[in-house]
This record gives C-alpha cells, sequence and structure tokens, in this order.
C-alpha cells in the first residue's frame, strides 16, 4: 500500500523472536532444568530473571517502533544508475533506540538514533530506469534494546523521485560546434598609447624590452553557445544518456547551452535551474 | 525560525556601533545586524539587491564606523585585473620596475557591481580574498591587516554581466539581500531624519578590532551545536551538490559572531538559524535565487532536527 | 543522528568485561572433580573469547548470554554470600553489557547501568511471581557423580592415630552450625561425622556405605528445623551432625551406621537443615555387623591378652566399667606429642601418653577383644559461639576441633557413645593439649585487640552474615513454598494455575509500569517536550526549543514568563560552558520551572 505518510502502530508492526532470542530462551531452560537438579534457589531465580526479561523485551521492542510517523520528504533528482538518496521524515515525541532503515532490495542500510522531535534521514538505493520513479519497498526493523526480538514493518514511500537519464560518454550534436576561447591570452593587440590611457593598459614589459610604450587592445570573450540535440544514428535511449552527461559537464564549467528534444526546446541558458530543466525534460520528455 | 522582529539583547560593547550604523540605513536592523557578524567573523560579505535600495551607503557606513581605511572600486566589464592589484611600472631613468600598489590594497574594499567585471578581474579579487595577498609577476605582496572586501552586486541585472562562479561565491562568507523598507523607515528617509554614511563617526578603532575577532573566536560552541552543524551540512550534502567544509566552518564563526553580538558567550541553536540563509544560500544556489520559491536554506532548516 | 562526540572514558563493551573477573574468580574455587565445574569452565572459556575476538554484534549478544548461563551454573554450585554477591555483580555487568550493544550510542555508561539495572529491577516481579507460586519439581534424576580425590582439610576415612594429630593443629574452619533463636547452642557436643568398623591392628577404616537412600517423606515446617549448617570443603560425603536430627531434604539420608549423607558435591562449600530428631534412630538399634564385632589381629598379643580378661563378666555393661577402670587406674596422660609410639600394645602398656585418635582405637580394640561390639567415630567436638553483630549467635567448628571416640553395642540399649579420652589425666604436665580447647570465646572481650584478632573477629562477622543468608536463602525451598501455598489458597490449591497466570500478568504489567516510568525521564528535554506536548504545541521540522516555547507561550500568554524561564535555562544548560555549581543550580531551577509549568494554574 502506498501512502505519504505512516503512522507505525499495532496494525502495522510484526514482531517475532530473533534467533538470539531463541537462544536466550534455551539458556533460560538450560538454567531452569540446572536449578531443578541442583535445587539452587540462585539459579531458578536467575532463570526466571531471563525469562521475565523476555516477556519484557517483546513489549520494549515494539515501543522502540512504534509511534513513529514516516513522511516522504522532497526527493532530490539523480542520475539513474547511481546512488539515489531518498529523503524521510521520521517524527518522534520521544528520544528512541536505534533502528534501521533500508530498501528491501538495497544492499546497505540507514542506522538512525532518534531524539525528540523530527529527523531527516536519507536512504540510499539505485535507481535503473530514468523518469518519475517510485522507490523499492522500504523496511523499518529494530531489535533494540535488547536484541532478543525483532520488531519490523513495510511501507511503499508514494512520492516519487526524478531520475534522470544516467550519464555516459558519448556524441552529442551541437548545432553550434564550440568555439574556444584562446583564455591564455589577455589581449590581442596593441596600439599606440593615447593621452589620459590608463597605466594598467600600458604594455609594461615591452618597455623594459626597449619598444615605445604602447598600450594592449582586450577583448570581451563574447559567450558561446550551442544548443545540443541527439546525435543521429544512436538509439534514441542512450542519445539521451550522451545528452545528460555533456550537459552535466557544460554546467559543471558554467558555460551556456540549450536543449532540442523531439517534443520539447529549451532556449540556451547557463546555472542550476536551467540545467535541471534540462535534465528534467531528458528524463520525462 | 530566526526572530527577525525581537533583538531582545545585544551585546552593551557593540550596540553603539549597530545603532550608528542602523541610523544610515533606516529599518534594517537585521541585514545590519547579519553585516556586523560577517566582519566581526572576519570574513567578506556580498551585498545583493536591485538598485537603489542602500547597497553602498551600507558599505560605507560599516568601513567607517569601524573606522577602516576604505577604497571604493566600480566595476565595469572593461576593469583589468591590474586596475585592481597594481602594476609594475618601468622607470626609464632609474630601468627597474616599480610596484604601484592598486585599490586593492586598503583596509576595507567596497567593490561595486562586481557582476559586472569580467571573470579574470573577479578571479583576481578572490584570489586577495582568499589569501590576503597580491602576486604581480612572481612577487607577493601581503594586503593590509585587516582586510575586508564589501562587495554589492545587482540582482535583476543579468545582461552583460558575469556571475560569479561557486568556488568564487564560496570565499564570501554571507550574501545579505536589503528588500524594501517599511513605510516608517521610508517615511523618515523621505523626511530626511536619516544620517548619510559619510557622516558615519568611527567607533572602534584597529586593535578593538582585533580584540572583537579572538573574542569572536573564542565563544563556546557545546558538542549539541556543533552536531547541529554538522547535522545541517550532512542534510545539504544529499542529493547533488552541498554544502563545503568551508561553508560549515562560516557557518559557525557566523553564528558565533552574531551569538557575541546578542550578548551571549555561548553559541545556540538560534544563532544557527539565524546567520544560516545568509551564509549558505548562496552556496546552494550558485548565485542565482530560487525566485519565488521557498529559500533553500528555510527547506535545510526544516530537514534538521533542531530541539537541543 | 545525535551522536556524542565525546571521548568516553569507558565504552559499552568494557562493561561486558566487568563481568569476568567476578566470575573466573568464583570459578577458581570451584571442584574440579564436580560434574558441573567443566561445563562452567567451558562456558566462560567461550565467553571470553567471544568478547575478545568478537566481529559481529550477533557475538557480542552472545557472550553476555554465555557470561549469564555460566553465572546460573555458579549459582548452582556456591551459594554461600560472598558467591551469591560476586553472581550478582557478574549478572549486572553482563546484562548493562548486553543492552549496551544496543543503546550504547544513545546513553552514557551511568545511564546504562542505571537503564540496565531498571529493567532487571522491572523484570524482578515476574521472575518473583514465578519462583514464589510455580510449583518447585524435586532433581528429575540422581547422579552420583560424587568427587572422590582432591586435597582437601579434614576429616579422612582413614583413622590413623596420626592423621588425626594433624588436624588438631590446622585451625582452618571445619563448620559452622546455627540453632533456632532461642535455643541454646550445644557447645560441648559431639559431632559425629565418620564411623570407622574396620581395623586391621593399626588404623580404623571407614567403609563407604552402599548407597542407600531412605526415601525422605513429609513436608517441612520451618518451625522445624533444628540446625542450619554450612560446610567448608571436605574429602567426605558423611557431614557432621549430632546423631540425632532427622533429614530435611531429598538428597539428605542417615547411613545404618549412623552418618549423615548430603547428596552435593562434598569438595564444595555445602549447606543443608535438620529436622529436630527425638526418638531414637534406626542406626542405634541396628545389631551390630561381623565387621563390627572381629577380633583385633594377632599383631596385638598382649592387647587381646588383656581383653580376654574381661570376657568371663557376664554382660556388656560390666565388661565396659571394668575396663574404664582398668584405664582410669593406669597413669595414662593426653598429649599431642606423644612421642614414638609403634603400635597400640605400647601405647597402652609401655608408653601410655597419647590422644583422641589413641585413646579411641585403644579402647575399641579392648572392647572388641572382650566380645563387645565396638567401632571407633571421628568428628569434632564443642566448638566455639560466636555471637555476631547482625544475625543469630552460631557456633564454630574449626578442624583443630576434631576428636575421636567410640561407640559400643550393649545389649539392649544399642549403639552407646563412650569417650576413653576423658579417662585420661589431663591435668599432668603437658600442655600442649590445644586440640582439646574449650574456650568459648565471646568477643565481648576487647581489651586486647590485635591485628590477628581483628582478623578473626571481622571473619566471624562475615561469617555470621554468611549463616544468616544461607539460612534465609536455603530455607525459601520446595517445603516452605508448599507451605506459603497452603497458606495463601488453602485447600483451593487447584486454583493455583489460574492464580499464577493473573500474578504474571499483573506482575508483568507492573514491571512494564516501571519501565515506562522512569524511561528517559532523565533527560530533561524529553520532560519538557512531553509538558509542551500537554500544552498541546508539538514539534514542527526545524523547530527550535525556543520557538516551541514561544508558540506556547502564545497559546497560554498566562505562562509567557515561565516557558520563557524554560528556554532560556535550556539554552545555558545545553550549550553554555557551566562549572559543576552552575550546572546544579540552573538544573534545580530547570525542575522548578517544570513543576510550576506542570501544576495546573
Amino acid at each position: 500500500m502506498r501512502s505519504a505518510e505512516l503512522t507505525l502502530g499495532l496494525r502495522n508492526l510484526y514482531i517475532i523472536p530473533s534467533r538470539f532470542g531463541a537462544l536466550w530462551l534455551g539458556s533460560a531452560a538450560l538454567l531452569l532444568l540446572v536449578a531443578i537438579q541442583t535445587t539452587s534457589n540462585s539459579t531458578l531465580l536467575l532463570a526466571f530473571v531471563m525469562l521475565a526479561l523476555l516477556l519484557l523485551a517483546m513489549f520494549l521492542t515494539h515501543d522502540t517502533l512504534q509511534g513513529l510517523c514516516l513522511r516522504c520528504g522532497e526527493p532530490s533528482p539523480t542520475f539513474a544508475a547511481e546512488s539515489a538518496t531518498y529523503p524521510l521524515l521520521i517524527e518522534s515525541r520521544h528520544r528512541r533506540p536505534p533502528l534501521r532503515l533500508r530498501f528491501r532490495k538495497a544492499s546497505d542500510s540507514a542506522h538512525v538514533q532518534l531524539s525528540a522531535g523530527v529527523t531527516l534521514v536519507g536512504l540510499s538505493w539505485r535507481p535503473e530506469h530514468r523518469g518519475w520513479q517510485q522507490p523499492p519497498q522500504l523496511q523499518i526493523e529494530t531489535i533494540a534494546p535488547l536484541g532478543l526480538f525483532i520488531c519490523w514493518t513495510r511501507w511503499n514511500p508514494q512520492t516519487p523521485q526524478l531520475i534522470w537519464p544516467r550519464r555516459r560518454r558519448g556524441p552529442v550534436l551541437e548545432q553550434h560546434p564550440p568555439r574556444w576561447r584562446d583564455g591564455l591570452d589577455e589581449w590581442n593587440d596593441l596600439r599606440p598609447v593615447r593621452e589620459g590611457e590608463r597605466p594598467a593598459v600600458v604594455d609594461w614589459a615591452g618597455v623594459a624590452k626597449g619598444r615605445p610604450l604602447q598600450a594592449k587592445v582586450f577583448t570581451v570573450p563574447d559567450d558561446v553557445e550551442r544548443m545540443l540535440k541527439p546525435a543521429a544514428g544512436v538509439p534514441i535511449e542512450q542519445a539521451r544518456e550522451h545528452l545528460a552527461d555533456r550537459i552535466w559537464t557544460l554546467q559543471q564549467r558554467g558555460e551556456r547551452y540549450g536543449l532540442r528534444l523531439q517534443s520539447k526546446t529549451l532556449s540556451p541558458g547557463r546555472g542550476l535551474q536551467h540545467r535541471n530543466a534540462c535534465l528534467e525534460a531528458l528524463a520525462t520528455e | 525560525m530566526a526572530g527577525s522582529s525581537s533583538f531582545p539583547l545585544t551585546s552593551p560593547a557593540l550596540s553603539p556601533l549597530i545603532n550608528a550604523v542602523g541610523r544610515v540605513v533606516l529599518g534594517k536592523e537585521q541585514q545590519v545586524r547579519l553585516a556586523f557578524s560577517c566582519l566581526l567573523a572576519g570574513g567578506h560579505l556580498l551585498i545583493e539587491d536591485r538598485p537603489g535600495m542602500g547597497k553602498s551607503t551600507l558599505a560605507e557606513a560599516l568601513a567607517r564606523v569601524f573606522s577602516l581605511g576604505f577604497k571604493r572600486v566600480s566595476f565595469t566589464s572593461d576593469l583589468l585585473p591590474a586596475d585592481l592589484t597594481g602594476i609594475n611600472v618601468f622607470n626609464t631613468t632609474e630601468a627597474t620596475f616599480r610596484f604601484q600598489p592598486g585599490p586593492l590594497f586598503t583596509q576595507v574594499l567596497l567593490a561595486d557591481e562586481i557582476n559586472r567585471a569580467s571573470p579574470r578581474t573577479q578571479s583576481a579579487l578572490l584570489e586577495a580574498m582568499a589569501a590576503g595577498r597580491v602576486s604581480l609577476d612572481g612577487i607577493s605582496h601581503d594586503l593590509p591587516e585587516p582586510f575586508f572586501v564589501i562587495a554589492t552586486q545587482n540582482s535583476l541585472d543579468q545582461v552583460g554581466t558575469s556571475p560569479l562562479p561557486e568556488a568564487q561565491l564560496d570565499r564570501f562568507l554571507m550574501r545579505v539581500s536589503l528588500g524594501f523598507p517599511d513605510r516608517a523607515s521610508e517615511e523618515e528617509l523621505l523626511r530626511g531624519s536619516f544620517s548619510p554614511a559619510a557622516a558615519t563617526p568611527p567607533l572602534l578603532d584597529g586593535k578593538s578590532l582585533k580584540q572583537l575577532h579572538h573574542q569572536c573566536a573564542a565563544q563556546h560552541c557545546s558538542d549539541e551545536l556543533i552536531n547541529y552543524v554538522l547535522d545541517l551540512v550532512a542534510a545539504s550534502r544529499q542529493g547533488q551538490g552541498g554544502l563545503s567544509p568551508r561553508a560549515s566552518q562560516a557557518l559557525l564563526a557566523a553564528a558565533r559572531a552574531w551569538a557575541m553580538l546578542s550578548g551571549r558567550d555561548y553559541v545556540i541553536v538560534e544563532d544557527v538559524q539565524s546567520v544560516l540563509p545568509a551564509v549558505v544560500e548562496h552556496r546552494l544556489d550558485a548565485g542565482r535565487p530560487a525566485g519565488s520559491e521557498t529559500p533553500l536554506s528555510t527547506k535545510l532548516l526544516e530537514r534538521v532536527n533542531a530541539l537541543r | 543522528m545525535n551522536r556524542h562526540g565525546r571521548q568516553r572514558l569507558f565504552k559499552p563493551e568494557t562493561l561486558a568485561w566487568f563481568a569476568m573477573p567476578p566470575l573466573l574468580l568464583q570459578c577458581l574455587t570451584l571442584n574440579w572433580s564436580a560434574a558441573l565445574t567443566w561445563p562452567t569452565y567451558a562456558l566462560l572459556i567461550c565467553a571470553l573469547l567471544k568478547l575478545w575476538r568478537c566481529s559481529k554484534p550477533f557475538d557480542r549478544r552472545l557472550a553476555a548470554l554465555l557470561q549469564l548461563l555460566s553465572a546460573g551454573l555458579l549459582a548452582s554450585q556456591l551459594q554461600g554470600l560472598l558467591a551469591t554477591i560476586l553472581q550478582l555483580i557478574a549478572v549486572s555487568a553482563a546484562f548493562a553489557g548486553l543492552l549496551g550493544h544496543e543503546l550504547g550510542g544513545m546513553l552514557s555508561v551511568r545511564a546504562l547501568l542505571r537503564r540496565s539495572l531498571q529493567l532487571l529491577l522491572a523484570a524482578l516481579p515476574l521472575a518473583l511471581v514465578l519462583f514464589l507460586f510455580v510449583p518447585r519439581i524435586a532433581p528429575l534424576w540422581t547422579t552420583e557423580l560424587g568427587p572422590v580425590r582432591g586435597a582437601v582439610t579434614g576429616l579422612s576415612s582413614d583413622l590413623d592415630p596420626l592423621s588425626i594429630e594433624r588436624l588438631a593443629t590446622v585451625n582452618a574452619s571445619a563448620a559452622r552450625v546455627s540453632v533456632p533463636d532461642g535455643e541454646a547452642l550445644p557447645t560441648t557436643a559431639y559431632w559425629r561425622v565418620l564411623v570407622h568398623e574396620q581395623f586391621d591392628g593399626r588404623s580404623w577404616q571407614h567403609r563407604d556405605p552402599p548407597f542407600s537412600r531412605q526415601p525422605y517423606r513429609g513436608l517441612l515446617n520451618e518451625s522445624e528445623i533444628s540446625q542450619w549448617w554450612v560446610i567448608e570443603p571436605s574429602s567426605t560425603r558423611a557431614v557432621p551432625w549430632d546423631g540425632r536430627s532427622k533429614p530435611a531434604a531429598k538428597d539428605q539420608w542417615v547411613t545404618s551406621e549412623g552418618e549423615l549423607m548430603v547428596g552435593a558435591a562434598s569438595r564444595q562449600k555445602r549447606s543443608f537443615r535438620l529436622r529436630k530428631g527425638t526418638d531414637a534412630m534406626r542406626w542405634q538399634l541396628r545389631p551390630p555387623f561381623d565387621s563390627e564385632r572381629k577380633h583385633p589381629p594377632a599383631s596385638l598379643p598382649r592387647l587381646k591378652q588383656l581383653g580376654a580378661r574381661f570376657r568371663s563378666l557376664p554382660t556388656d555393661q560390666e565388661r565396659l566399667q571394668a575396663i574404664e577402670r582398668w584405664f582410669k587406674n593406669q597413669p595414662f596422660r593426653y598429649s599431642l606429642n606423644p612421642g614414638p609410639i609403634t603400635d597400640l600394645d605400647n601405647f597402652l602398656f609401655e608408653n601410655q601418653v597419647g590422644f583422641c585418635g589413641h585413646y579411641a582405637s585403644a579402647f575399641a580394640a579392648l572392647m572388641r577383644s572382650a566380645d563387645v561390639p565396638a567401632r571407633v567415630v571421628s568428628g569434632y567436638l564443642g566448638g566455639r559461639q560466636i555471637n555476631p553483630l547482625t544475625g543469630s549467635p552460631y557456633l564454630e567448628l574449626r578442624q583443630s576441633d576434631a576428636h575421636a571416640w567410640v561407640e559400643v553395642w550393649l545389649e539392649g540399649t544399642g549403639w552407646q557413645q563412650v569417650d576413653p579420652t576423658l579417662w585420661a589425666d589431663r591435668n599432668a604436665f603437658d600442655n600442649g593439649n590445644q586440640g582439646q580447647q574449650r574456650t568459648k570465646l565471646t568477643w565481648s572481650d576487647r581489651a586486647n585487640w590485635s591485628p590477628g584478632r581483628l582478623g578473626q573477629w571481622l571473619q566471624g562477622q562475615w561469617w555470621g552474615l554468611d549463616m544468616a543468608w544461607t539460612r534465609w536463602w536455603l530455607g525459601l525451598n520446595q517445603s516452605s513454598q508448599q507451605n506459603w501455598l497452603q497458606a495463601l489458597l488453602g485447600t483451593q490449591q487447584k486454583w493455583l494455575g489460574l492464580f499464577v497466570v493473573l500474578a504474571c500478568t499483573a506482575s508483568l504489567s507492573l514491571g512494564l509500569l516501571m519501565v515506562q516510568l522512569r524511561l528517559g525521564s532523565h533527560q530533561p528535554l524529553e520532560q519538557s517536550l512531553r509538558l509542551l506536548a500537554d500544552f498541546g504545541v508539538t514539534p514542527l521540522p526545524g523547530d527550535t526549543f525556543s520557538d516551541l516555547c514561544r508558540r506556547a507561550a502564545a497559546a497560554h500568554p498566562d505562562r509567557n514568563q515561565l516557558l520563557g524561564a524554560m528556554a532560556h535555562h535550556h539554552q545555558v544548560l545545553t550549550h553554555a560552558s557551566l562549572n559543576s555549581h552552575q550546572r546544579r543550580e540552573h538544573l534545580r531551577e530547570w525542575w522548578r520551572i517544570q513543576r510550576e509549568l506542570g501544576s495546573p494554574s
């Protein structure tokens, strides 16, 4: 059952003795036998204390999870085939012993120790496909405080996470092939110094070499704009992956780019929002 | 979140300074305090807003009240790095190069419209901000102590500007937006009951400022508070991007200064929450405010349990 | 999320190690030949290895379980006060260690200890209900794996007069006995242990009786108990008794020779109780075996000759009196250092200096050669009364109280006790008779204190405590359980099952209540949050405590001041650097505000 919010209670919590709990019970039984055979009061009492603790632990373990309120956070978009973090908000009225959260197919789990208030937990999973993806089933479990019982519940968080196409290096069709600016040269020409020229533009190095006073002529490199398109002859899914990678690197460099897909065109721009818009278009269009 | 309306306590040593600047920039006590925290924490300040909101006035008033030497440079697209740092001028009579320091060699540099300069000029400035010195032709020249950059940036201006890249924005401890004044403040403004920036009295000498810096760094941070900051940056790192270690340092430093302004010798969670938008917003949105959406810093605050 | 950055001196794992020393210490006192010793050792070594080389959390928990198990096994073997205290420490530490695996990240060591004790206390009501009301069952089977070897000081089954001499100089404690309040301690009694009926001309041997248990019937009233015994480890299964009391448990029985056997392994400290016995015991009336009539061997010609002279007397009684007269007429002297005595002829007719072993051997041999069945009994004589500050007085028997005497069979009256040592001249020049000192030490004489005396006094006090504990703890047995069940349910015993179930439910609820009540109450923040929840304010994402207080104050303007103060103190307590005095002050203020806020306006 998918929902955006889940409050843990009697209806959705399950509890069984753990392997250690079974061993514990066996040990208590053994001690009981020893106590009967040796008519030892201390051993008998210890066996009964262990039994009582077992019963008590059942309630305590259940209490560790009971009353928790889980809500989906706002998942931030991620690339496919990379580790994605799905945010969960867990509200607790009081401090709790540690519990474990994991997506059922994921290998790693998050151990969290909740204090009173709302805590954000990021759970990692590995989406394989692009688009709005729902995370796998979530398992919340705990054995605290004694490890005698395991209490758990399962939940399908409702809020989907936007998954961009996976990043893969490859050819991309660019409408305006990049013109690399010659970033090394500060200036590209010299001209005679005019009256009232700022000293900063004077080529002092040249003066030192005996040349006459000359002023440097600077060019302001204009922004290169490019429109990215899926490369021809590449399967469209793969082309999307190439585009995702290219957009990522262009954004890192701080360059301007636009995106043209069959159904959607984004005019050139730059910045995080622009990048996110482009990648979302790649993921969903 | 941060109570923006009431400031119950102000350190008695610092309240005259805040009041003096508050008489210049009317009705902006929150921003003035943030700017003070920034300078007390020893960080550079970026003031961003539309034109005519009093950005430069605030910057100048700040410099004057600390009685620091300041220079103002209006950044334009044809401003060269050498215009800031200075140049080695060739003296033909002695046949040697002589270093002619640029406007960068001051205690407070008011960099107006920083986003109008070319990326190259900006990076020259930011190098000076990071290292506190200027390298020219293989020789490094130390900048005076203290050295602050108070830069202003026009948020509406998009054409012909070079927005600061992420790595360079990270050098600014805070970004403060002034916003429109409230009606009462604007009325005072119209009635002319404000003092001009140039008339701000110097209330602090360099030695006292140094002392304040030391005092600020010695503010007590509990384990719980450090954990809170750690949880905040950890929460910001979920997903793409996130706050750098420098950002977490900056956050704590600013919170210390904020606590000091409030007259406390220990830092509380509210201090961190108060300075958080100014410290992290520009690092999270990479220089482009998200606009009408909920600010990223607010979202961040909601993701971390602050009950400690 | 809420990890403490501070480095702690003790990690939770260290707690588990604290259970080891008490367990190992007890293990060292175990008897190597007892059946449960080896499993205990094996468990403890497993626990040690698991604790040392634990890689997974499961291993650590397993180590705790092994510790608990070995503590349980130890508890079945060692039941003294000191052992019980050590077991208690071990169990608490093992449990705290177990709890620490899960809660270590959340609680400090102190809080962890508190929490573990709290959980143990919460489990106690249920455990006590089970302990008190679940009907006990008798041992399902009996093992005869009695220990046979081991060097332990004490009476030996082979009464060579020399061995008693050695014992007489050992000052170690042998046993302690206490009687019901109000009864006088029998300080001059003969406590019989072993009966030696085989004589080979030199030593008297004890024959291990075939295992013949006399089924023990009937229940025991606490008022029937006449003696509580604590026996130090000894090499024999037989224990001291007065020859009249009756067994009070299923693992005790009296042999046909009049020895009291206790089923528990003898190489450990044993404790048991005895019932009052009034009528003559069966062993006293059992006709003598042939081995008890057997004449001494020919290697003692003069003794046999002397004995034959008395055969002419018509009755056993007269023969006994004649021999007694003979002894008293001879110049026998008592000495613990009698010099070389080659055999009994030498003792009787030449040397005539010796101690209880010599007198008993010689007298018994003489009686047999006079055709009166006789045997030697070894045990203890007398003892010291000790009045501890705590608990009731008790009688302490030391190894130096060891004694030997004789029992003769007189037709018509059965076995009669005769102590020939009393016939010796005790006032002669020899003063080395420490073994027979009858000084009653009351410890009231504090004039001559010395470290040794202080040590003795302390030991006496401790044994008093130990005695009281043993009396009480061993008293909670099957029979006393039936007594209190009888008192509780009367004739309605068939409802016992229902009663136990109800009591279990109630006690479990009580335990849960105890856990809940104390849950996190030491966290001021949590208490305040509960309080604020009562004000209708619950935390929103990103709320600080002050925000909550502010919201609560907005909803309840009359409490504005208190809420503001609470927020302030919280800030100071959590974030300011305070010395302990300031911290206490703020905490006190905080609790005051809590109380004030908690009380209805």
